[in-house]
C-alpha cells in the first residue's frame, strides 16, 4: 500500500508499533460492538500501549547506540 | 530501494472478493457482517503488517522506520467511522447513541413492522403510576375504572421478521405490579430481565440500542386518582384528567397536560414543546427547549432553563417565576395573558409586583395592576395603563425607548430622565420637558400619585395620554395615540 521507509536507524520496535496499535485498536472496537465494554471506557489503553511502546524504543536505542 | 507492503494488495483482493459475494450471491447479508465484525478488519491488516515486519526482520531485510504510514493511519480513522456509522444504521450501535446524535434519517434501511400492544392489571385506590423507557406517542388518561390498560401499537424496524421478532420479545411493553407502584416499560428494562447484562450501564446501553429501532403509539388509562411518574426520551407524552400529581424526567419529550389535579413537575431537555392546560395545583418546568403554553394554572407556576421558542401564558392565578438565562421574571398572577420570544415579551393585565430583569428584549406591557420594575440592558419598552390608579413604576433602561400611555386626569409622579436623547410630551400640561444639555432631557411632573421613575441612558423617552378609561380592553389607546411616533433623534 505505502512505500517503506528506507532503512536508515529505523527499529523493530519503531516498526512493530503501528501494527501493534491497530491490533489493539481493532481488539477494542470489537469488545465495544459486541456490547460488553465500550471504546469510550477504553481509549486510554491505547494511550498506555503507545507509552510503553515508545519507552522500549527509547530503552532498545539506548542499548544499540 | 523501495518495498510495497502486502497488506495493500491483499485488502484490494478482499475487497474485490467482498463485492464478488455480493454480486454472486445477493441474498447474503454482507453489510450485516460488515457492520458487526468490522473490528477484526483492523486486527487481520494489524497483524498482516506485524507478519510482514516479522519475516523482514527474519530475513535481515532493512525494517520501515514506522509499521504504519500516515496514509494508511487516515484508511484506519476512515475505516472506524464507516464501521461505527454502519453499526448505528444496522441498529447493533452501543455508543454511538449516547452521544446524542440521531440517526433517525438514516433509520431509513430495513422496513417497519407492527405489533399490537394490549396489557392490563387490577389497580386499587390512588396508584402510583410508573411509564418508563417507551419512545413515541404515550397518551395517558384518567377514568373511572379501577384498572390500568395499555393499549396501541409498538413499531419496530428491521432488516426482517426474524430480527423484529427478537426485538419485541426484548422490548414488548408490559405493565407490572412493583412494590405499590405499576410500572409500564418494556420488558428489556424490567430490574430482573433475563435479557439484560447485570452491569447497569450495558443494560443501560442495551436498553437504548433496542428501543431506538422501536416507537410506540399507545393509549395508557389510569383510574383518575393516580399519580404519575414519567421518564425516557423521545416521548410525546399527553396526559388528561388525573387528580394526582405528574413527574416527568425526558430528553427530547414533548408533554402536553390537561386537566391534573396534583403538583406538576418537570424536567426535560430538547422538549419541542410543553403544554399544561386546567391545572388545580403548583407546575414548576426545569430544562431546555422551545414553546411553553400554560393556560388556567391555579397554583403558583415556576419555570427554568432555557426556552428558545415561543412562551404563551394566559390565565395563572398564582405567583409566576420565570428564570430563564437571558431573563428572570417575576408576577403575582396573569388575569390575561402573556406572549414571549427570545427578543420580546408582551403582555396585559399582569398582576404586580411584576419584575423583569433582563438583557435584551423589547416589552411592551398594558394595564399591569401593582408596582412594576423592569431592569433592562437594551429594548423598546412600552408601558400603557388604560385605567386609574396607577401604580409604581420604576424602569431602568441602558438604551432603546420608553414609551408610557397613561389614562387621562391619572394621578402620578413622574421622573423620567434620558441622558442621552429626547424626551417628548404628548401628555399636556402636567408635565414639564426640560433640556438639561449635555445631561439630556427630563420629563417631570406630578399629579399626587404613585412614583413612576423611568431612567434611560442612551434613547428617547415619550409620554402620552391614552383615550379615556372606557371599555378599552388591551392596548388600543396606543393605537388611537393623536400623534405618530417621532422619528427618533438620538443626541450623541
Amino acid at each position: 500500500m505505502s512505500p517503506v521507509n528506507p532503512p536508515r536507524s529505523s527499529s523493530l520496535i519503531d516498526a512493530i508499533r503501528g501494527p501493534l496499535m491497530l491490533i489493539t485498536l481493532g481488539a477494542l472496537m470489537a469488545a465495544d460492538q459486541m456490547g460488553n465494554i465500550g471504546i469510550d471506557r477504553t481509549w486510554p489503553a491505547l494511550l498506555i500501549l503507545f507509552g510503553l511502546l515508545k519507552v522500549a524504543a527509547y530503552l532498545g536505542g539506548g542499548q544499540h547506540e | 530501494m523501495r518495498r510495497r507492503s502486502l497488506v495493500g494488495p491483499l485488502l484490494l483482493i478482499g475487497i474485490g472478493a467482498l463485492f464478488l459475494a455480493r454480486n454472486v450471491m445477493p441474498e447474503l447479508p454482507l453489510l450485516d457482517y460488515l457492520a458487526q465484525y468490522w473490528p477484526f478488519l483492523l486486527i487481520l491488516w494489524g497483524g498482516l503488517r506485524l507478519l510482514e515486519i516479522a519475516v523482514w526482520a527474519a530475513g535481515s531485510k532493512p525494517l520501515p522506520a514506522h509499521g504504519l504510514s500516515g496514509g494508511e493511519w487516515l484508511l484506519v480513522i476512515f475505516l472506524c467511522i464507516f464501521g461505527t456509522s454502519l453499526h448505528a444504521v444496522r441498529g447493533f450501535s452501543t455508543w454511538f447513541p449516547r452521544s446524542g446524535i440521531e440517526w433517525g434519517g438514516l433509520e431509513v434501511f430495513g422496513q417497519s413492522y407492527d405489533y399490537p400492544v394490549m396489557a392490563e392489571t387490577a389497580a386499587t385506590g390512588n396508584p402510583r403510576i410508573v411509564v418508563e423507557g417507551i419512545r413515541g406517542r404515550v397518551r395517558v388518561s384518567g377514568g373511572d375504572a379501577a384498572i390500568v390498560k395499555v393499549s396501541g401499537r409498538q413499531t419496530i424496524r428491521a432488516v426482517d421478521q426474524a430480527t423484529a421478532d427478537r426485538s419485541h420479545d426484548e422490548a414488548n411493553i408490559e405493565v407490572r405490579n412493583e412494590g405499590g407502584q405499576i410500572v409500564i416499560r418494556p420488558t428489556t428494562l424490567a430490574p430482573d430481565s433475563s435479557t439484560t447484562s447485570r452491569e447497569p450501564e450495558v443494560k443501560g446501553r442495551r436498553l437504548i440500542n433496542i428501543t431506538r429501532r422501536i416507537t410506540a403509539d399507545i393509549d395508557i388509562q389510569l383510574p383518575k386518582g393516580s399519580s404519575l411518574v414519567a421518564r425516557g426520551r423521545d416521548t410525546d407524552l399527553d396526559v388528561s384528567a388525573l387528580a394526582g400529581s405528574v413527574d416527568v424526567n425526558g430528553d427530547n419529550t414533548t408533554v402536553r397536560l390537561e386537566n391534573i389535579g396534583g403538583e406538576v413537575r418537570l424536567d426535560v431537555s430538547g422538549s419541542d414543546m410543553v403544554r399544561a392546560v386546567s391545572l388545580r395545583s403548583n407546575f414548576e418546568l426545569k430544562g431546555r427547549g422551545n414553546d411553553i403554553d400554560l393556560e388556567k394554572i391555579a397554583g403558583q407556576v415556576s419555570v427554568s432553563g432555557s426556552w428558545s421558542g415561543l412562551i404563551q401564558m394566559r390565565d395563572l392565578a398564582k405567583p409566576v417565576r420565570w428564570n430563564g438565562l437571558q431573563t428572570t421574571m417575576s408576577f403575582q398572577g396573569l388575569p390575561g395573558d402573556l406572549r414571549m420570544t427570545i427578543g420580546d415579551i408582551s403582555a396585559s393585565r399582569i398582576l404586580g409586583p411584576l419584575r423583569i430583569d433582563s438583557q435584551s428584549k423589547d416589552i411592551d406591557l398594558a394595564d399591569t395592576t401593582g408596582s412594576t420594575t423592569i431592569t433592562l440592558q437594551r429594548g423598546d419598552v412600552r408601558l400603557s395603563s388604560s385605567s386609574t390608579p396607577m401604580a409604581e413604576m420604576d424602569v431602568r433602561l441602558q438604551s432603546g425607548s420608553i414609551e408610557l400611555t397613561m389614562p387621562d386626569k391619572a394621578k402620578f409622579n413622574l421622573n423620567a430622565v434620558t441622558e442621552n436623547g429626547n424626551t417628548t410630551n404628548d401628555y399636556g400640561g402636567e408635565l414639564r420637558d426640560q433640556d438639561n444639555g449635555r445631561r439630556g432631557h427630563s420629563l417631570t411632573g406630578s399629579t399626587g400619585g404613585p412614583t413612576i421613575e423611568l431612567r434611560l441612558n442612551r434613547g428617547d423617552i415619550q409620554v402620552r395620554r391614552g383615550a379615556p378609561m372606557a371599555a378599552l380592553p388591551n392596548l388600543p389607546a396606543l393605537k388611537d395615540a393623536p400623534k405618530a411616533a417621532p422619528p427618533s433623534a438620538v443626541a450623541q
